[in-house]
């Protein structure tokens, strides 16, 4: 759980302000954390996924516009890009992230790196 | 506001981006965070919903991101579209009359009153359900002949 705290508190500010932050949620498990971030409206084409200086970053632009002759009558939503970017530190192998989007829910299984897994330690 | 609540980022990192200057703004969101959280027990959670209009019908688009088709229900009665999202009873309760699902997510919508119901049509794609309410033609004026007495 430590782990998890020190991950969700050097999580990174977007860095534009016209972006929003995705609702997300981390899970951890003896292998791996796995991170679950909603990007309605989000399409493959539009998400990009990097791992830069141990900092994860996730960007996912809303392609849709309204055809011609539309006109909004209410908004709730925005069409700013999600912005979500979280500090790895060591405890991730960036090699081995796998990603998953489906039906604007983004899947990263973001595996822990050998120095941060727990160790069985057999005594004598 | 709504995205930066919901996230499970610890309130002060919300203070810190820069969206709330109150002093007291890491008390508020964790007011906010401990009702939410208590009223969210309660009832179904709701979701952000945008209405367009054209020429010929009226769109509604919901950000329902994850869910699985046959879990989506849309209904429409008494000028009234409902949405909401209606898991299926965990497996195992094979009861001769079970009770039905509850909603998950649920949002009403007045529609306006000259919708065709039986041409609504709904597709979900990248988690955005789009509901179209095509409009009935207006009624033409009908010319009644009097007849002669």
């Amino acid at each position: 759980m430590n782990l998890l705290h020190s991950l969700l508190a050097t999580t990174v500010r977007p860095s534009a302000p016209a972006a929003v932050r995705p609702v997300h949620h981390l899970n951890e498990t003896e292998d791996a954390f796995a991170l679950t971030v909603q990007l309605p409206g989000v399409a493959r084409d539009g998400l990009d996924v990097t791992v830069e200086e141990d900092v994860l970053r996730v960007v996912g632009r809303r392609a849709w516009t309204p055809p011609a002759g539309w006109s909004a009558l209410h908004r709730e939503t925005t069409d700013a890009p999600f912005q979500l970017a979280i500090a790895l530190g060591q405890a991730v192998a960036a090699d081995r992230i796998a990603a998953e989007l489906r039906d604007g829910v983004l899947r990263l299984s973001l595996p822990k790196a050998e120095a941060a897994r727990p160790r069985r330690i057999t005594v004598a | 506001m709504n995205q930066l609540r919901s996230s499970l980022l610890p309130a002060w990192s919300i203070a810190r981006s820069g969206t709330r200057l109150s002093p007291w703004s890491g008390l508020e969101a964790e007011m906010d965070r401990l009702f939410t959280a208590a009223l969210a027990a309660e009832g179904p959670a709701t979701f952000p919903v945008d209405v367009y209009a054209d020429a010929a019908a009226t769109h509604v688009r919901a950000a329902l991101p994850g869910c699985r088709r046959e879990d989506l229900r849309i209904e429409l009665a008494d000028g009234q579209l409902t949405l909401s999202v209606v898991p299926p009873a965990p497996a195992g309760d094979a009861k001769p009359d079970p009770t039905p699902a509850e909603p998950i997510a649920l949002r009403t919508l007045a529609v306006p009153e000259d919708t065709a119901e039986d041409q609504v049509a709904a597709t979900y794609v990248d988690g955005i359900l789009t509901v179209t309410l095509p409009r009935r033609p207006a009624a033409q004026p009908r010319r009644i002949q009097i007849n002669a007495a």
